[in-house]
């Protein structure tokens, strides 16, 4: 709970009649026993007098977070007679003007006075604090900031806008007459409702202190100037800033314009609650390239005024968001020609020429002056002139701050040797540049008017100061017809497709020459029974032999001597190794003449199916593997016959 | 000529002539150029660079008007208005002009000029400005022309074609043993090269050309900080006016170059980028 009342206030009210202490008599009410959240209401203490008492030092204890102004004081006195004396008394109403921030309960006071050196404490007072709309609307004043339009009850008020001194019932001055500090006008819209409009925010970025920074206008173009603000807020009370660091801005060239703008301390609502805020720096930025250029986070230290409730706080940092600033170059249609990207502003020109008469060979002092606003350009278009030899110029400039924006003047102070005769016409000084007030190109222009200069017995060299002896070759006034090179090959759309086209073709062509013969066997082989498919691939091995591919022919005979294993005697024989081969057939009742014969023929399959082998060779080995095939047959039907 | 070069041949300008032409410049842009020319003639390179620039910044490319631009920029080096940097963007517009017109023998005079007039003026100041060699790999891709290697890849992929379909459908033993050799270094080749082929397109894309238009341009290590004698090996770091750079990548204030084996930043405005049609 916090004491709210004027620090220095000294209230006296002299009367003429003496009278007891006992007979003051304290009252204290609020306006409203139900109030919205940030609505105003008033809490008022009435006091009674007989007169004569010194009083000061009004008192009202208020929860934190709520918004107190005032008091304000009013004072009425009566007279009454009564048989053989006259008594005076004064009531006096001092009023306070408060905003809640939230909803709930909200005690009060007590509120109290000093009279005669003795504080005299009344009760407490308890409001009920509602939502935003839970209460129907009085019909009231206007609150609007900017004011209204039409207040049809306007004329009617008697206190002249709300403000109890200033109305046609009261004389002018009342308030300061009484000693008040309280400004006349202003029971709410001076605490809470006129800040600065560059204060508004729509929410807080923290609960205690934060620190925004905002620029404008957003969109800019190299060398426009870019005005950035940096926001402290704080609450609940009034604060300090005790240090902090500069934004980094290293794309921008930068003015600081905070000097003798800094802003008083203002309180504000920001949604429903009270807080402190002021702007503590100004810059103005022109930035040096296009890009989306950043502006660093400020740090700043808070001091609190004084150790309130739990928001108190002494040395509390914050920091503002970075900020990105999008910056293009001003549009390349209608630019014209000499223009430098960066010459931003609104310029004008004006030239002085001295002497204008003069021998040949002397020099003419030409003074240009750019004046404007934005940041003036370093450098302008001199006419290039034979008859003329421009030395380095002096620079002086005088850049400052009008009402936020950079200005000021460039002058450029030239000595200009006149190496012609005769009657010389100067031409024009020119700056073209790009005025974001008009989103157009323009171009500030000075004519420097004409020299007369005598002629020289000793005529002056020419100004060329060429380290070649050979002169330069002419420019080309015509342009030669011009092909652009031919894109490469590799640009061709699917040119590493097409590298790989052909073999991929051809392979996949050989692919499918031989698999889908081998995809028909097999399905044919699917359908047919173990003889047959035993015979089937001995015909595909003479027919692989027919078209000399011996080794193919080899392969087709060793299938047919698995199957034959396979399908006769249920030996599974691809995955076997000879000698165990010759085991397991000889387990299985295989004759030694018959298992020796396969594991050769077998053998010799696997020679030619490397070497291809002559045509006998593999003719003689088919013959030897039919009779294999016979062979393993029978020995099936025998070992049937035995089982 | 045999058979296979006929068809490569043919191929190729099947190829060269499917490649668009650019437009030529309008009415207004002959007519700013013709004025910019009239401007250099009388002896008034200032205004005629503020024309050409313009028509550049407009997206002009066309040789002529980069070798004026070029000539505007060296005339006024050779003046007394002479500003910094006029030689580096006088040798940036020959080079372009030499991009552009490769035959330009003009261009290639003024150029030469311009390189001699910067090293007199270098030694006038008694600079010893780095100078370095691209690197391997750069100098193993730039050995052939781009599109001649693509040529020979396609070349070699025909052969390979040829070689497979020997060794998987001939009869002729002979035959198929020449198919399966003609296969292996064809196949060998072609993969060579086409590699080679995209590497080279891979660079050209990924890379641009640049010239060195400040006085001295200086190499700056990934936080753009300025590198010195020790960081680089000797020298003192200075990129010299004129001379032309490789940029890998850009970023908002610097470019990223490759200069020797190594690679370094440089301020964007110390540098200027060759057009490209």
């Amino acid at each position: 709970m916090r004491r709210v009342g004027p620090s220095l206030l000294a209230l006296t009210l002299s009367l003429t009649s003496l009278a007891a202490l006992a007979e003051v008599g304290l009252r204290s009410g609020p306006s409203s026993s139900r109030v919205e959240v940030g609505a105003p209401f008033t809490v008022t203490l009435h006091a009674s007098l007989d007169g004569g008492e010194q009083v000061s030092s009004p008192s009202l204890a208020v929860p934190p977070g709520v918004v107190a102004r005032g008091p304000s004081v009013s004072t009425q006195s009566s007279i009454s007679m009564v048989p053989g004396q006259m008594r005076r008394t004064v009531e006096l109403s001092i009023t306070w003007t408060l905003v809640a921030p939230r909803a709930g309960q909200l005690k009060l006071g007590p509120a109290s006075i000093v009279v005669d050196g003795r504080r005299l404490t009344d009760r407490s007072i308890t409001v009920q604090i509602v939502p935003e709309g839970s209460v129907p609307a009085p019909r009231s004043r206007n609150r609007s900031r900017t004011g209204s339009a039409f207040d049809p009850f306007a004329a009617m008020d008697p206190f002249g806008g709300g403000d109890p001194f200033s109305g046609p019932m009261f004389p002018p001055g009342l308030a300061q007459q009484l000693g008040l500090l309280t400004p006349p006008g202003d029971p709410l819209d001076d605490v809470v409702r006129n800040w600065p409009e560059e204060l508004n925010i729509d929410r807080p970025l923290d609960r205690t202190a934060f620190v925004d920074a905002r620029f404008g206008p957003r969109k800019v173009v190299v060398g426009q100037q870019v005005t950035l603000g940096i926001y402290a807020y704080a609450r609940p009370s009034p604060f300090e800033i005790a240090g902090g660091t500069d934004p980094s801005r290293e794309d921008f060239l930068s003015y600081d314009l905070s000097e003798g703008t800094r802003t008083s301390e203002h309180q504000l609502l920001i949604g429903r609650e009270a807080w402190y805020a002021g702007k503590i720096r100004q810059f103005a930025l022109f930035p040096l390239r296009a890009g989306r250029l950043r502006v660093g986070p400020m740090q700043v230290t808070f001091q609190g005024h004084e150790k309130v409730g739990k928001g108190a706080y002494r040395e509390l940092k914050r920091q503002s968001r970075p900020l990105d600033i999008l910056v293009e170059e001003p549009p390349l249609n209608g630019r014209p020609a000499g223009y430098r990207v960066g010459d931003v502003g609104d310029f004008k020109l004006t030239a002085q020429v001295e002497p204008r008469s003069l021998q040949q060979g002397e020099a003419i002092s030409v003074r240009i002056e750019l004046n404007g606003t934005g940041q003036p350009p370093e450098r302008i278009l001199l006419p290039e002139l034979p008859q003329l030899d421009w030395l380095p110029p002096t620079l002086s400039e005088d850049i400052h701050r009008k009402h936020e924006k950079i200005g000021g003047k460039r002058v450029f102070q030239y000595v200009v040797r006149v190496l012609g005769s005769g009657q010389l016409e100067l031409g024009k000084v020119r700056l073209p540049f790009w005025n974001p007030a008009t989103n157009h190109y323009e171009m500030a222009e000075a004519a420097l008017g004409t020299v007369e200069a005598r002629p020289s017995a000793k005529p002056p060299p020419p100004q060329s100061s060429t380290p070649s002896e050979t002169p330069l070759p002419a420019a080309r006034g015509a342009l030669r017809p011009y092909q652009p090179a031919a894109l490469p090959l590799t640009e061709r759309r699917g040119f590493f497709l097409w590298l790989l086209l052909g073999p991929s073709a051809v392979l996949s062509y050989a692919a499918l020459r031989r698999g889908l013969p081998r995809l028909a066997r097999w399905s044919r082989q699917r359908a047919l029974g173990p003889t047959q498919r035993v015979a089937a691939e001995i015909l595909a091995a003479r027919q692989s032999l027919s078209s000399g591919e011996g080794g193919s022919a080899a392969s087709h005979l060793e299938r047919a001597i698995h199957l034959a294993m396979s399908s006769y005697l249920k030996l599974e024989s691809r995955a076997l190794l000879r000698p165990a081969l010759a085991k397991q057939l000889s387990e299985l009742g295989v004759s030694g003449e018959l298992s020796a014969e396969l594991l050769a023929i077998l053998e010799a399959a696997d020679g030619l199916r490397f070497t291809g082998g002559g045509t006998s060779d593999v003719a003689s080995l088919i013959q030897r593997t039919v009779r294999l095939c016979d062979g393993l047959r029978a020995s099936r039907s025998r070992r049937g016959a035995q089982s | 000529m045999k058979a296979p070069a006929r068809l490569l041949l043919l191929l190729g300008l099947l190829w060269g002539t499917a490649a668009e032409a650019r437009s030529s410049l309008s009415a207004a842009e002959l007519h700013e150029h013709a004025a910019a020319v009239a401007a250099l003639r009388r002896g008034a390179p200032t205004e005629a660079i503020a024309q050409l620039e313009l028509l550049a910044d407009r997206g002009v490319v066309q040789p002529d008007v980069s070798y004026d631009r070029g000539l505007a920029y060296l005339t006024r080096a050779q003046s007394r208005a002479s500003q910094p940097g006029d030689y580096g963007r006088a040798a940036a517009a020959l080079q372009e002009a030499l991009r552009l017109r490769p035959s330009d023998e003009g261009a290639q005079a003024a150029l030469a000029r311009v390189q001699e007039d910067l090293a007199r003026a270098r030694g006038r100041r008694g600079n010893t400005s780095l100078m370095a060699r691209p690197s391997l790999l750069r100098a193993v891709l730039d050995f052939l022309p781009e599109s001649l290697v693509a040529g020979l890849a396609l070349a070699a992929s025909l052969a390979t074609t040829l070689g497979l379909a020997l060794a998987l459908f001939v009869r002729s033993v002979r035959r198929r043993f020449l198919g399966r050799w003609v296969t292996l270094l064809a196949g060998a080749l072609g993969l060579l090269l086409g590699t080679w082929a995209w590497a080279a397109r891979q660079q050209r894309h990924a890379t641009r050309e640049a010239v060195v238009i400040a006085s001295e341009a200086r190499l700056r290590d990934a936080a753009g900080i300025p590198l010195r004698g020790k960081e680089l090996g000797g020298g003192d770091g200075l990129l010299p006016e004129g001379a032309l750079l490789v940029i890998l990548e850009e970023t908002e204030r610097f470019f990223l170059v490759e200069w020797g084996a190594k690679r370094y930043r440089v301020q964007r405005d110390e540098v200027r980028l060759l057009a490209r049609d």
